[in-house]
């Protein structure tokens, strides 16, 4: 099997490959946020931990703007995913 | 994924434990993660994604990206790549939840 730019997967969790990004991009979408709501990239278990490098990448920041703000995608971050189960019983994990 | 000779530490071997993974009985080594019991088993693939199919296997191994997910009967989803393999162990590639019956 052959694998074009356009399969690589960004992010793993969500199962967005860069073709998709570049779809979202023609659609009009040009801010990684917009990027984000449109394909869920970034949204998956892991809560971008692992992709939201690579989306940076994609959209790059000028030089000022990075020292205040490396990340434009908003951050909702658990320590890490419990189930709602495991909270209902108490359990610690 | 086992380290078996190092220049500097003494590796000592640990008690043999058996557990499944889809109903396939494997044997690991205490102390070890269930990722590394299952690679040393030849299983490289825990699980397959929700929309496309697709296997996933350990990929940072440090319980930040969440792809080795796998279940642990009657307890939930674990990640393999950092929970210790125990005794008799039942493992299963899908997230079933927490068992009703406990809810």
């Amino acid at each position: 099997m052959v694998l074009s730019n356009h399969d690589l997967i960004v992010c793993r969790c969500e199962e967005v490959t860069l073709g998709d990004i570049e779809r979202a991009k023609e659609n009009g979408l040009n801010t990684s946020q917009e990027i984000k709501m449109a394909t869920r990239l970034g949204m998956g278990m892991c809560q971008g931990k692992i992709c939201r490098c690579l989306i940076d990448a994609l959209f790059p920041h000028s030089g000022e703007e990075l020292l205040h703000q490396p990340s434009t995608l908003t951050i909702h971050r658990p320590i890490r995913p419990v189930s709602l189960g495991h909270i209902a019983l108490k359990e610690d994990m | 994924m086992r380290v078996k000779n190092h220049p500097i530490l003494t590796i000592t071997t640990q008690k043999e434990i058996t557990f499944t993974f889809n109903n396939e009985t494997y044997s690991g080594y205490e102390g070890e993660s269930i990722a590394a019991s299952l690679w040393a088993n030849e299983v490289f693939q825990l699980r397959t994604t929700e929309k496309k199919s697709t296997g996933r296997s350990m990929f940072c191994g440090i319980g930040n990206c969440y792809d080795c997910r796998i279940n642990l009967a009657d307890y939930g989803m674990v990640r393999a790549c950092i929970t210790p393999v125990e005794n008799q162990m039942v493992l299963s590639s899908g997230d079933e939840g927490v068992a009703n019956d406990e809810l």
